[in-house]
């Protein structure tokens, strides 16, 4: 038995104890999926702080047949997108992303991958958490499926959107840790 | 390109959260609070599950009346809501083209970013379409062209710098079938179409997507029904 089996047989019974268990053993992970599509620190405390709450108030209909962490990141996605929505009818508690990439600068390499961070940020949010899905978490499509609760074919779409928007704008800044032009090319 | 968006996007997320990052006690904190007692909370469970049934049946019926598309995902809306909501007419393939619509979707618009690139554009209102197509999904995605200026499409020249990596790009042509002009991507082999991407007169610019890709008879058997 794993720790998260003995956590959601705690949670099953009723003791809140087990919430402890699995929040220290998926919050990296959750925050830096959130992170992802928000692009904001404090906006993915509290979409994964919702989601453990929502674990907490649904364990009773998960199946234990089933794998944890499909249903769990489902909730995380989920939340981080109506998150971002209603954050930005409020258009409250906006933190771009760049604020925090902001400080490095020293290293090119380094700002190599801020520019990236601030393509991403950029990026539409269906294309944003299928990209996180896909290269942060290193889901096949049809786990991006059930977690997007979309067609395949839509996580294949978004997936090729992302892929080119980021491909061209970084290529249109000669990035040198981009991919170099073969030879003869 | 994939490795490089994969070790960036990982950067990326582990510069914003540190390893360190400790959020047990704030979600004990929140849960403890809320904390109520099982019968409280079998209750809840009781009316949800009431509410869930209702719910399922008031779907079934009208699914049963032909007046709701499959719902797939937070997003998804009937072919009716999402064009009323694009404001636009939407254009779908002819119901004798052989394509089965199985799920709309609606993407508002959303404001530029803050941290957006200068001459980037904000994101349009979208209508996404899937569609079930010989023994391909087909993805169409519907957006309205504030100007009334040509298609342009972002494509890398035959002749030109491509990236080690990739794969290569699959040509790009335009093409002209039945009087309409459509552009055309072609997989690297270019043995089969993988999108097609056409301007309408309405200003609505549909780009299809197959997957697999297609022949480009059967691609066109389908996206020149688009009306």
């Amino acid at each position: 038995v794993t720790d998260q089996d003995a956590a959601i047989d705690e949670l099953k019974r009723g003791e809140i104890v087990g919430l402890a268990s699995l929040v220290k053993i998926h919050q990296l992970k959750a925050l830096r999926t959130a992170y992802g599509i928000l692009g904001d620190r404090a906006e993915a405390e509290d979409v994964v702080s919702d989601a453990f709450l929502r674990v907490l108030d649904r364990i009773a209909s998960f199946d234990r047949r089933r794998s944890f962490e499909p249903w769990f990141y489902r909730i995380v996605v989920n939340l981080a997108i109506d998150y971002r929505r209603k954050a930005r009818r409020s258009e409250a508690r906006s933190e771009p992303a760049e604020k925090h990439l902001g400080r490095a600068t020293e290293l090119d390499a380094r700002e190599m991958r801020i520019d990236l961070g601030r393509e991403i940020a950029a990026l539409p949010r269906p294309e944003r958490a299928a990209l996180v899905l896909r290269y942060y978490l290193d889901m096949d499509e049809e786990s991006m499926a059930t977690v997007l609760g979309c067609p395949v074919g839509t996580v294949k779409s978004r997936l090729h959107r992302g892929r080119e928007r980021l491909r061209r704008s970084l290529s249109n800044s000669e990035h040198d840790w981009l991919p170099k032009p073969a030879e003869g090319a | 390109v994939d490795q490089s968006i994969a070790e960036g996007l990982v950067e990326y997320v582990e510069q914003g959260i540190r390893a360190d990052t400790d959020i047990v006690e704030q979600v004990m904190r929140r849960a403890i609070d809320r904390h109520r007692p099982f019968r409280t909370r079998f209750r809840w469970t009781v009316v949800g599950a009431v509410a869930a049934a209702a719910f399922a049946s008031a779907v079934a019926v009208a699914a049963a009346t032909g007046n709701l598309s499959l719902k797939v995902g937070p997003s998804a809306t009937t072919l009716a809501r999402a064009e009323q909501a694009f404001g636009a007419h939407v254009f779908t393939a002819r119901a004798d083209s052989g394509a089965v619509l199985y799920a709309v979707y609606f993407w508002p618009a959303t404001p530029r970013p803050a941290n957006a690139e200068p001459g980037s554009q904000p994101a349009r209102n979208e209508v996404e379409l899937a569609y079930s197509y010989a023994r391909s999904r087909v993805d169409v995605t519907e957006v309205l062209d504030p100007t009334t200026e040509a298609l342009n499409v972002d494509a890398l020249g035959p002749g030109g710098a491509k990236l080690k990596a990739a794969g290569g790009l699959g040509a790009v042509t335009i093409e002209a079938v039945n009087g309409s002009e459509y552009v055309v991507g072609r997989s690297v082999d270019g043995s089969v179409v993988e999108w097609i991407i056409w301007k309408s007169s309405t200003r609505v610019v549909v780009t299809t997507h197959f997957g697999p890709g297609l022949t480009h008879d059967l691609a066109f058997a389908l996206a020149a029904t688009f009306r």
